[in-house]
């Protein structure tokens, strides 16, 4: 029997689909054909004719159609995330975590996701430029190879400016080069580090540690402006382990409590249980206070060397900044002390060297083992980098080379009109630039030598300490470049001193020499391939010696914090960009169009601000003001931020290349000295201008429904049995057939930090087009996943709760019935399908969508891809043109590919073969994709959760997504 | 002239001749050549698949290796005819071009005969392994000198098997139709 719903249908076509007379697809193509003619475009006869090219040589590794992957490595500041490459056809097309790596587990920072984009970036030099032409390798290599060699034998100072360098056989090179030029400096410099950090250590324990913060141990975590979620660090890491801890089995389960102190919103602050609003320059007081409260109350002992009496301006109830939050603080101690060696506390950039030096004391009083951290890579610090410019504009050099680093950007006065900078460039004769792109520091310099994109380029990382990753490349360079490295390598033979003919020989040399074990069974080449293949090699690491802590640092520190004048005025904290770093990124539109995780804004860094001062000072959201120094930037009214505190990010406001010019403000013009992170402020002046915000939200609350379920463990416990256990609601429409498996997801709001990682693993899987600011501000922006924010209680401290929203694949769509033409309808695995070829662009689907996940090409948003650029297109994915709606399809050509790679080794298909792009780079794991109708599934055990439900499920439209609400652990609930 | 004649005379015809000539033009326009059956391009090498695989009875997978692995069955490398043309037929002239290309490391520029629509995702994979034969999609290749396309590239053609794939399954395959969802192909 026919189902009633046909009735549905135009009633141009019979119930068995065809027409009577003419049919409706041939009267939609005469319809369309008339409208191609029109347009002209149907006149294309010739382009089918094209030609198959097949390869003269058989590539082992390659068959058309099949995706290889090639693990490397992707270098972030202080970071190496190995990766996995997905090439098709010999070019990366999608970059997702190795699973093989024994800490991240197949998880990696979406900056490396995103980076793809670099490899293809139009804006690359393809060409060494000389004086800013054109140039061969050879004369750009024989003149730095004179300059340096000139600069050594008359004794003038060499300059070598890197980022942070974790690659042992970069660092073996470097060495190498430095006694080959005695007279050169080098100096490693990244402006976004955590500088405060390094300096406490250094006060502290007299060396410098990366910090390894087991998250997934910890049970109470005090994060004072530490966004270790959004940009602090090791943020894959510590998202995985703290997600771990935010799942409980029932509500009965354990759950860590996360109190998060801080001026701005940062995403740690909107996934805390306890936020507590406070200016940067209380956190070392704060921080002191909790010593001597953890001390005095949890009977820890203080450090050898500092007396109680050294904290006693510290006493927890009479700092003026604690009052307001008396009962926070004291729960804070209470479950500080109790969790005692399973806690963590944490400073960020934003806080004072003491503030950091009282938390690693808090954390050596509560017995965090921290010593199986490695030693931190080397860096300059700020003050050191100064002298640099300084003794450059003294006139000491006489090469300066900025390796993949832009210093122009980072100097607080910039490249301005009479800036330090400038003067410090102009008194060095060679200036010399590595890098791919022709940034701010390059436009000023002689010899621009374009290098690989790490793609393209070999090496050795050690970062965490289970494991040696290697980077390999996985495209032969696209342009007429070489890996810096490789440089050097050139230089070297040029000056008469060769060491290895190219830079993966060195790195090959160096593991057969250093890696390998000695006496191994296998061969080294078979080690090598090994290693290669899994792009690590794993080792346990010898533990490092015990630190000790120098009490009277500590004693100094605590002097240092209680002299601190508190401040009255407004102050300014400096971020990292959640997406571009520390600008890095600037150039890369997949990551400008991504909304800021908190205040969902895109393309651009507003300067956000406490909505009770903006409402003393009448600003709305766009409205331009001036901060006494620097240009004039928009405003953002940010819920939940501390009164008198101003915060924006970094990474914006760049001059050169073609994405990054112009967009946002550059934060580092406002800063108080070369990579402070916290200024004074004294007015905030309204200009009267107005910039319009691309922002991606326009609502910010779920005006009391029930849209991302938000409940404290307490609520959870409360809720009554048979309210979880939900029941099916009636429905009008027919049941789905289902046959074989039903495609869902799960999606566990409590573990989602909101980091937006799916969104740009979406974009790279689905060849999803930037849409750019103008269009974003339309609502046009062609995200199929987004990560929704709202607010819940006052604007004053609001609890905050993120939601990933994509298409639900409703059971019963209320997009399918209105399509006149069925280009959207159900397929039987479950999957609300959507046929490009058969959309005409009504726009009525989007219409009646309750979720607002389905998007329309309003323009040809693809059709001006740069030729470079099409090339990180899938394959397997349609480019969309315009004119068609466009929206989630659960990955279906992973799933497809899975179908046939299960029937080709004769097998059944797993669920656990599909992992849709989005699932595979959460790094919380929070996504779980399967078979709902496999009982035994993940995914079908979660739709069952008792803490799982549907967004409006009450409209009847049976997504296939569940959501499981997000839990808070507030203090103080249910203990009483 | 009435204003009525003027319609029946001038206007009329004019707008149907224009109207006619749209449709047979958009007709013609939109109807490229993937659609025709018997496209046959000439192609850089006279190649036979009457000879290899009609006389020589050399399988269609022995060079379209990709057909069992990947979405495309693919055209193979020349150094897959260098398997046999080392030693075999070197006095061809044809065969001497193959080589030639072989050495100079040059690929053939082999021209497509079968093009998919736009938005098609076909997939070799599922009909070779339903056991489909080649022919039944590309003609009796085994006895054309130069290939022809002999199936039109449209979705009926497609769908006429995914709804009944009885002619083109072997006897007594459990497979008795393909999936006609949209996503089956299109994404």
């Amino acid at each position: 029997m026919k189902p009633e719903t046909h009735s549905f249908h135009l009633p141009l076509l019979g119930a068995d689909g065809e027409a009577d007379g003419l049919s409706r697809r041939r009267f939609l193509a005469l319809l369309g054909a008339s409208a191609a003619l029109a347009t002209g475009a149907g006149c294309k006869l010739t382009r089918n004719r094209a030609a198959v090219v097949p390869y003269t040589k058989k590539q082992e590794e390659i068959v058309p159609g099949v995706a290889d992957y090639y693990a490397s490595t992707f270098q972030e500041g202080e970071m190496a995330y190995p990766v996995l490459v997905k090439a098709r056809e010999g070019r990366p097309i999608h970059v997702e975590g190795n699973a093989e790596h024994p800490l991240y587990r197949g998880k990696t920072s979406f900056h490396a996701t995103a980076d793809l984009l670099g490899l293809y970036d139009p804006d690359r030099v393809r060409a060494p430029l000389i004086d800013g032409r054109p140039g061969t390798w050879k004369a750009a290599v024989e003149q730095l190879a004179r300059a340096l060699k000139d600069a050594s034998s008359q004794h003038k100072g060499i300059v070598l400016v890197t980022p942070a360098v974790l690659s042992p056989t970069r660092k073996a090179l470097i060495v190498y080069l430095a006694k080959a030029l005695p007279s050169l400096l080098y100096v490693p410099w990244e402006p976004a580090a955590d500088h405060q950090e390094r300096q406490a250590q250094r006060e502290l324990f007299g060396e410098e540690r990366l910090p390894q913060h087991r998250f997934d141990k910890a049970q109470t975590i005090v994060a004072l402006e530490a966004d270790f979620i959004g940009t602090l660090g090791d943020t894959v890491s510590a998202i995985a382990g703290f997600s771990s801890m935010r799942r409980p089995a029932s509500s009965a389960g354990a759950m860590n409590r996360l109190y998060a102190i801080e001026g701005g919103m940062s995403l740690t602050g909107s996934r805390a249980d306890v936020r507590i609003p406070m200016r940067p320059s209380a956190l070392a007081r704060i921080a002191f206070a909790l010593v001597r409260a953890v001390h005095l109350q949890g009977g820890r002992a203080l450090p050898e060397g500092l007396a109680l009496s050294a904290l006693e301006p510290f006493a927890l109830d009479r700092l003026p900044e604690v009052k307001p939050f008396a009962a926070e603080f004291k729960r804070l101690v209470k479950d500080l002390c109790a969790s005692g060696d399973r806690s963590l506390v944490l400073a960020g950039p934003a806080a004072s060297v003491e503030a950091h030096a009282a938390c690693l004391i808090l954390n050596r009083m509560l017995g965090i083992a921290d010593d199986h951290a490695p030693s931190a890579p080397a860096l300059s610090t700020p003050d050191e980098f100064k002298t640099v410019v300084d003794a450059m504009a003294a006139g000491r050099f006489g090469v300066a080379v900025f390796w993949d680093v832009n210093p122009a950007y980072d100097i607080p006065d910039g490249d301005s009109e009479g800036s330090a900078w400038r003067a410090a460039m102009a008194k060095v004769p060679l200036r010399v630039r590595l890098g791919l792109l022709k940034d701010e520091t390059a436009t000023a310099c002689n010899l621009v030598l374009p290098t690989n994109h790490w793609l393209e380029s070999w090496n050795d990382f050690e970062a965490s300490g289970d494991a040696l990753t290697l980077q390999q490349p996985v495209v032969a360079p696209l342009y007429d470049t070489v890996q810096g490295e490789e440089v050097f390598l050139r230089c070297l033979a040029e000056m008469g001193r060769p060491l290895a003919r190219s830079y993966v020989e060195l790195v090959k040399r160096r593991w057969q020499d250093e890696v390998a074990p000695k006496d191994g069974p296998i061969s080294f080449a078979r080690f090598w391939n090994t290693c290669l293949h899994d792009g690590l090699y794993r080792r346990r690491p010898a533990p490092p010696a015990a630190r000790r802590l120098d009490g009277q640092a500590c004693t100094r520190a605590a002097t240092r914090a209680a002299q601190t004048p508190s401040s009255a005025g407004f102050e300014l904290v400096l971020d990292t960009d959640p997406r571009l770093f520390d600008g890095r990124y600037a150039n890369n539109g997949w990551l400008q169009e991504m909304p800021d995780p908190t205040g969902r804004a895109s393309w651009g860094n507003p300067l956000s601000l406490a909505p009770a001062d903006a409402d003393r000072l009448h600003l709305k959201n766009g409205d331009m003001v001036s901060l006494g120094r620097g240009p004039a930037l928009p405003i953002l009214r940010q819920p939940g931020q501390a009164q008198g505190v101003l915060r924006m990010t970094l990474g914006h406001g760049r001059w050169q290349g073609s994405v990054a010019a112009g967009v946002g403000t550059r934060a580092w013009a406002f800063a108080s000295a070369l990579g402070a992170r916290s200024a004074p402020v004294d007015a905030v002046t309204p200009t009267g201008g107005r910039q319009e915000l691309s922002l991606a939200q326009d609502h910010d609350t779920q005006d009391g429904r029930d849209i991302a379920r938000l409940w404290s463990l307490a609520e959870y416990a409360k809720r009554p049995q048979q309210e979880l256990e939900r029941a099916e609601l009636p429905s009008l429409y027919d049941k789905q057939e289902q046959k074989g498996p039903r495609w869902g997801m799960a999606i566990d709001l409590s573990s989602c930090v909101g980091c937006g990682a799916c969104v740009v693993a979406c974009q790279s899987e689905n060849n999803i087009p930037v849409v750019g600011p103008e269009q974003v501000r339309k609502g046009r922006a062609m995200h199929w996943m987004r990560v929704d924010r709202y607010y819940q209680g006052g604007e004053a401290s609001p609890r905050v709760v993120h939601q990933p929203m994509l298409c639900q694949h409703c059971d019963s769509a209320p997009c399918e019935p209105v399509c006149p033409v069925q280009a959207t309808n159900h397929s039987p695995d479950g999957i609300n399908q959507m046929a490009y070829n058969r959309c005409v662009g009504t726009r009525y689907c989007a219409n009646n969508c309750p979720y607002k996940v389905r998007r329309f090409n309003f323009l040809d948003f693809t059709g001006e891809t740069p030729a470079s650029m099409q090339l990180a297109f899938n394959p397997e994915v349609t480019v969309r043109p315009r004119g068609v709606m466009e929206k989630c399809t659960f990955c279906v050509q992973r799933i497809r590919n899975a179908e046939q790679v299960a029937e080709r080794e004769k097998r059944h298909l797993d669920d656990k073969d599909v992992v849709p792009a989005c699932a595979s780079a959460c790094p919380a794991s929070a996504i779980v994709f399967g078979d709902v109708n496999s009982p035994e599934s993940e995914v079908a055990r979660l739709s069952r959760h008792n803490r799982g439900f549907h967004v409006l499920e009450e409209l009847g439209t049976k997504p296939a997504i569940t959501y499981l609400a997000a839990l808070k652990n507030p203090s103080g609930e249910g203990e009483q | 002239m009435h204003p009525q004649d003027r319609f029946w005379r001038i206007v009329l015809p004019t707008g149907a001749i224009a109207v006619l000539s749209t449709l047979l033009a958009v007709g013609y326009a939109t109807e490229p050549d993937r659609f025709a059956r018997g496209y046959s391009p000439t192609q850089p090498i006279a190649f036979s698949h009457r000879l290899h695989a009609g006389d020589n009875h050399v399988p269609c997978l022995y060079c379209h290796t990709g057909a069992e692995r990947s979405r495309h069955a693919g055209v193979p490398a020349v150094e897959t005819c260098m398997n046999c043309h080392a030693v075999t037929r070197t006095d061809k002239p044809e065969v001497q071009r193959v080589i030639a290309a072989f050495k100079a490391n040059q690929p053939i520029q082999w021209q497509r005969i079968y093009t998919l629509p736009d938005h098609v995702y076909f997939d070799h994979r599922p009909h070779v392994g339903a056991e489909i034969a080649c022919q039944s999609c590309h003609g009796e290749v085994q006895i054309m000198e130069q290939v022809s396309r002999e199936m039109l590239m449209r979705m009926g053609n497609c769908l006429a098997c995914h709804r009944d794939a009885h002619e083109v399954v072997p006897a007594g395959s459990k497979i008795t139709s393909g999936p006609t969802n949209c996503f089956a192909c299109h994404r």
